[in-house]
C-alpha cells in the first residue's frame, strides 16, 4: 500500500512542477466556461424550467464541467500506449508490484493534482461570476465527493482499457478518438445528459459515462438525494468494478502474450 | 596572397539577460538586466582555401561568432565582411555562398527521404540541373549516399544522417564552410569518415573551412591553423604546431592492466594519475618520452590488455594558457 | 592513387560562386514571389507524397477529426432539440455560423499549423537554419508543416454548412454566392495572422504564446453562436483585438438577412475582407519587427 500511495505522491509532486501550464490552463477552463455559460444564459433567455435544470442549474453544471474536465482526463492520455509501442512495457509488466494498482496509483496522483489546482479554482472563478447552487448539508457533500472519486477511478479504468488495446492494436489513435468522443457525449460534459431526446437518453443511462460527470453534477445540484443518490452511486461503484476486472483480465492475457510472443 | 575571405574586426555582441530576483511572479513583472559580452572585441581574417579550427570551452562566444559570420545575429560592435558581403545586410545574397553544418541539428526533411531533401535544396538555392547532377554524383560516391538515398531521415543513423548534411551544405558550391561540432557523438569509424571527406573538400574545391570543435583530435587532423577564444576574447590565433608542442606536451596513456597490480604503478616515466580497478591513467610529456617507449616500458613490467592514448582537452589547454600565459600570440 | 580517385569524383569547383539565377522579364520583387510561391509548392508536394504513403493511417485520422469535431455539432443539435430557438436565431443559423466559422479555421489548420507551433521551432534552434537559407522566412516556416489529415475539420464544416442550408432557406443572390468564398478566405488568413502573432511572441516567451491559443479556439468556439449575447468586454475583445467576430458572425447578418439586435450598422458585414487585409499587414510588420529583434538578441 505504502508503494502506490508514494508513487501517488511523486505523479502528483511531477505535475504540480508546471506551473505555467497551470496558470494558462486555469484561464482556458475559465475563459470557456464563461462563454458555455453566457450560451446558457441567452438559450434560457425568458424560460423557466427545461427538463427540469434551470438557469443556475446549467451554469453551475458548466462550472462543474470545467472543474472536472482535467481530473477526468478524458483527452490525450496515451502513456501506458506509448510504452506498449516502445516496448519498455515488458520490463513494467516484470516488476515486483501490482502493474494496474502502480498506474491507477499514477493516475490518482495527478487527477488529486487536476482537481486541487485547476478544478477548484476554475469552479470558483465561474461560479463567482455567474453564480452557483451549492449542496445544501454536509451528507450531499460527502455523497458528491465520493462521486467524484468513483468518477475519477471510472474515467481511469476506462482510458486505461482504450491504451492497453495497443497490445492487439497496431494504431490506438483511431480507438482512442473514438473511447474519446463517446465518453465526452454520454458523460454530459458536451451537453448535459438532461437535455439529450429520450431515445439518447436511454442509451446514456445504460453506459458507464454517466457516472463521470452527470452523477456527480446531479448530486451536487441536489437533484439526486436520498436512495436515488445511492442507487446512483451503487450504479457507479458497479461500473468501476467492471471496467476494472475488464482491464486486469486485458493485463493478464497481455502478459501471457509478451510471454509467449516475447514481446 | 589572395585576398581574405572572412574578415572580422573588432567584433563585438553584448546580450542583455534578465537577471532573477525574488519569486517568479516578481520576475514577469519588472526584469532587471545585465550586460553579457559573449563576444567582446574579437578580430581576424581567414584566406581563401584555409582551414581553421575554433574551439573554446563551451559558452566561449564560438557560436555567437558563427552566427555573426553568417547574419543570424546583428554584431554590437565592429565589422565582419564574408565574401565580400556584410552579412547583417546581405544574409540572404550571402546564404547562397556559405554551407552550414551543425553537428547536434539537421537541416534535412526529416519525414523525407534523405534524396528528396537533397532535391529540394536544389530549389532553395536554384542549382543549374547539370550542375546538382554533377554534385550530387560526386558526393554519393565519396559519402556512400547510395545505401541510404531512399530512407527516411528520421531512419538514417547519426553518421549518415552526417553525411547527408555534408551534401546537403555542399550542393550548391559554397566557397565557405561552417562546420559546429561535425563529429559529435559519432564513433571513430564514422569520424575518419568524415574528416577524410572535409580534407578532400578542402583540397579539390578549395572550399575555406572554419570548424568548432571539442575533439581536439579534429583539429589536429584538419587544421594546420587554430583560434582559442575564452570569455569572448581570443587567447590565441596560430598555428597547431605551435599549441601542441608547448601546451599539448601531456598526453595520457589509458592501459587495462591483465592483473590487478598495486596503485601507483612505479618504475615508469609516467605518472600514474588515476586508477580504477585495472584501468591506469599515465600522464607522460612529449619531450621526456614517446608514447612508443611508454607502451615498451609499461609492458616490459606489466600485462597489457589494451591502451588508448588521450590527447589533452580543450578545457586543460585553456586552463593552461592562463596559468602559464602565451608567447606566441599572432598579430 | 587516392588522390587520383578523388579528383575524378570531385568536380573541381567554378572560380566564381553559382550566381543566383534572377530573370528579369517582370520586376525582380514579383519575379522573386513567383518563385518562392512555385518552391513553397514543392515543399507542400513532397510532404503530401509523404503523407499519403501511410494511406491507412491517414484515412483513419481523417475521419477520426471529421468525428471529433462533429461532437460539437452534435452538441448545438441536442441542445436546440430542447431549447428550439436562442434569442431569435434558430438551429440552422447557429449551425450555418458554426459552419462558416469551422471552414475558415480548418483550412487554416491546414495551411499555417506552423505558425501556432512555431514556438517549438525556436526552441530547437530550428530558426537559425531558417535564416540561412536564401528564402523568405515566413515562405520557409509556412513549408515547414502541412497536415493534409486536417482536411478531416474541414469535412465537419462542410457537413455543417450542408445540414445548415437544408434548415434555413437562404435567399441566394449574386452578392452573397461571391461573397461567400471571399468570406471564408478571409477567415483563413485571419486565423493564420492570429497564429503570426502568436508565433512571433516566441521570440521573446513561450508561456504568453499559450494564452493566445485560448483566445484563438475559445474564439472558435463563441463564433457558431450570435455575438449579440456576449458581454460587451468579450464582444469588443473579438471585433477589435483578435477579430474573430468577422469570420462567422458580422458576415453571417448578410447571408442570413439578419439585423444586429444591438443595432451595428450593415455595412459592418462587409468589412471582413478589409479588417483582414489591416490586420495580415500588422501580423506581418510585427512579424519583421520579431524576426529583427531575433538577430539582434539571439534569444
Amino acid at each position: 500500500m505504502r508503494l502506490y500511495y508514494e508513487v501517488a505522491l511523486r505523479s502528483y509532486r511531477r505535475w504540480i512542477a508546471y506551473r505555467a501550464a497551470t496558470i494558462s490552463g486555469i484561464v482556458t477552463n475559465c475563459f470557456f466556461g464563461c462563454i458555455r455559460a453566457l450560451i446558457f444564459i441567452a438559450l434560457y433567455h425568458a424560460r423557466g424550467e427545461i427538463a427540469g435544470y434551470d438557469l443556475t442549474d446549467a451554469v453551475t453544471f458548466v462550472a462543474l464541467g470545467q472543474g472536472m474536465l482535467m481530473v477526468l482526463y478524458l483527452w490525450g492520455w496515451w502513456e501506458v500506449a506509448d510504452t506498449i509501442k516502445t516496448g519498455s512495457v515488458v520490463t513494467d509488466l516484470s516488476r515486483p508490484y501490482d502493474y494496474y494498482a502502480y498506474w491507477l496509483a499514477r493516475d490518482m496522483g495527478r487527477a488529486v493534482y487536476h482537481l486541487l489546482f485547476r478544478g477548484v479554482t476554475s469552479f470558483v472563478v465561474i461560479a463567482l461570476i455567474f453564480g452557483a447552487r451549492l449542496p445544501a448539508s454536509f451528507g450531499q457533500w460527502l455523497l458528491f465527493a465520493l462521486s467524484v472519486v468513483l468518477a475519477a477511478v471510472t474515467s481511469f479504468a476506462f482510458r486505461f482499457t482504450v491504451n492497453l488495446s495497443a497490445f492487439w492494436l497496431l494504431d490506438v489513435r483511431g480507438v482512442g478518438s473514438a473511447a474519446a468522443i463517446t465518453a465526452t457525449l454520454f458523460s454530459g460534459f458536451e451537453v448535459p445528459l438532461v437535455y439529450f431526446p429520450g431515445w439518447l437518453l436511454l442509451v446514456s443511462n445504460i453506459l458507464p459515462f454517466r457516472g463521470m460527470m452527470q452523477t456527480p453534477a446531479d448530486i451536487f445540484l441536489g437533484h439526486l438525494t436520498g436512495a436515488g443518490a445511492l442507487a446512483a452511486l451503487a450504479l457507479q461503484v458497479a461500473w468501476c468494478a467492471v471496467l476494472i476486472l475488464g482491464g486486469r483480465a486485458m493485463v493478464v492475457a497481455a502478459t501471457r502474450k509478451v510471454v509467449v510472443q516475447g514481446g | 596572397m589572395d585576398d581574405p575571405v572572412i574578415v572580422a574586426e573588432r567584433l563585438e555582441k553584448t546580450y542583455r539577460v534578465p537577471v532573477k530576483k525574488g519569486g517568479a511572479l516578481k520576475t514577469l513583472v519588472s526584469r532587471g538586466t545585465q550586460a553579457v559580452h559573449a563576444v567582446d572585441g574579437i578580430s581576424f581574417t581567414i584566406a581563401p582555401g584555409e582551414m581553421v579550427g575554433y574551439v573554446g570551452p563551451n559558452g566561449a562566444g564560438k557560436s555567437t561568432t558563427i552566427k555573426m559570420l553568417t547574419g543570424i545575429l546583428v554584431p554590437s560592435g565592429g565589422q565582419v565582411r564574408v565574401a565580400g558581403l556584410d552579412p547583417t545586410r546581405q544574409r540572404r545574397t550571402l546564404a547562397a555562398r556559405i554551407g552550414v553544418v551543425f553537428g547536434q541539428r539537421t537541416q534535412l526533411w526529416w519525414d523525407l527521404p534523405l534524396i528528396e531533401s537533397l532535391e529540394l535544396l536544389r530549389y532553395v538555392y536554384r542549382v543549374p540541373e547539370a550542375r546538382f547532377t554533377e554534385n550530387l554524383t560526386a558526393f554519393r560516391d565519396v559519402l556512400g549516399l547510395d545505401e541510404f538515398l531512399q530512407t527516411p531521415v528520421r531512419q538514417l543513423s547519426l553518421g549518415q544522417r552526417m553525411r547527408g548534411d555534408l551534401a546537403a551544405a555542399l550542393l550548391h558550391d559554397p566557397p565557405i564552410l561552417y562546420l559546429d561540432e561535425p563529429t559529435i557523438g559519432l564513433d571513430v569509424v564514422a569520424k575518419g569518415r568524415i574528416r577524410e571527406f572535409l580534407l578532400e573538400i578542402n583540397r579539390e574545391r578549395g572550399v575555406t573551412v572554419l570548424l568548432t570543435t571539442h575533439d581536439m583530435a579534429d583539429i589536429a587532423h584538419l587544421c594546420p591553423r587554430m583560434m582559442i577564444i575564452d570569455h569572448g576574447h581570443l587567447l590565441y590565433d596560430g598555428s597547431v604546431e605551435a599549441i601542441r608542442d608547448r601546451f599539448g606536451t601531456e598526453r595520457t596513456l589509458v592501459v587495462d592492466l591483465e592483473t590487478d597490480e598495486p596503485s601507483p604503478l612505479t618504475g615508469l616515466p609516467a605518472e600514474e594519475i588515476r586508477a580504477d580497478g585495472l584501468r591506469r591513467w599515465l600522464r607522460f610529456r612529449r619531450a621526456e618520452v614517446t608514447a612508443a617507449e611508454l607502451i615498451a616500458a609499461v609492458s616490459a613490467r606489466y600485462g597489457i590488455r589494451d591502451l588508448t592514448i588521450e590527447e589533452p582537452e580543450i578545457e586543460d589547454i585553456v586552463r593552461r594558457i592562463y596559468q602559464e600565459g602565451i608567447g606566441t600570440r599572432n598579430e | 592513387m587516392r588522390n587520383e580517385k578523388a579528383s575524378k569524383s570531385m568536380p573541381v569547383m567554378p572560380k566564381q560562386p553559382v550566381p543566383s539565377v534572377r530573370p528579369s522579364v517582370l520586376s525582380p520583387q514579383s519575379s522573386v514571389l513567383r518563385t518562392e510561391f512555385s518552391l513553397y509548392l514543392r515543399f507542400i508536394a513532397a510532404r503530401i507524397r509523404g503523407q499519403m504513403q501511410y494511406r491507412a493511417s491517414f484515412i483513419l485520422d481523417v475521419i477520426s477529426r471529421f468525428l471529433v469535431n462533429g461532437l460539437e455539432l452534435a452538441g448545438i443539435f441536442i441542445l436546440f432539440h430542447r431549447f428550439s430557438s436562442l434569442g431569435g436565431w434558430g438551429v440552422g443559423e447557429i449551425v450555418f455560423l458554426y459552419a462558416l466559422v469551422t471552414i475558415s479555421f480548418a483550412f487554416h489548420e491546414v495551411v499555417a499549423q506552423s505558425f501556432e507551433d512555431f514556438s517549438l521551432t525556436v526552441r530547437q534552434g530550428e530558426f537559425d537554419r531558417i535564416l540561412l537559407r536564401p528564402i523568405t522566412p515566413i515562405v520557409q516556416v509556412l513549408a515547414s508543416d502541412f497536415q493534409l489529415k486536417r482536411l478531416g475539420r474541414v469535412l465537419t464544416g462542410v457537413v455543417a454548412l450542408i445540414l445548415a442550408l437544408m434548415r434555413v432557406h437562404l435567399t441566394w443572390t449574386v452578392g452573397k454566392l461571391l461573397y461567400m468564398p471571399v468570406v471564408i478566405l478571409s477567415g483563413i488568413f485571419l486565423f493564420a495572422a492570429i497564429d503570426l502573432i502568436g508565433g512571433t511572441l516566441s521570440f521573446w516567451t513561450i508561456e504568453r504564446t499559450e494564452v493566445i491559443n485560448v483566445f484563438t479556439y475559445g474564439g472558435v468556439y463563441m463564433s457558431s453562436y450570435p455575438i449579440s449575447i456576449y458581454q460587451a468586454w468579450i464582444r469588443r475583445t473579438f471585433t477589435f483585438f483578435i477579430p474573430i467576430a468577422f469570420v462567422a458572425y458580422y458576415p453571417g447578418l448578410y447571408f442570413l438577412d439578419r439585423t444586429d439586435p444591438l443595432g451595428l450598422p450593415r455595412f459592418v458585414s462587409f468589412l471582413t475582407p478589409a479588417v483582414t487585409v489591416i490586420f495580415c499587414a500588422v501580423a506581418l510588420c510585427f512579424w519583421e519587427w520579431g524576426v529583427r529583434q531575433y538577430q539582434s538578441t539571439g534569444s
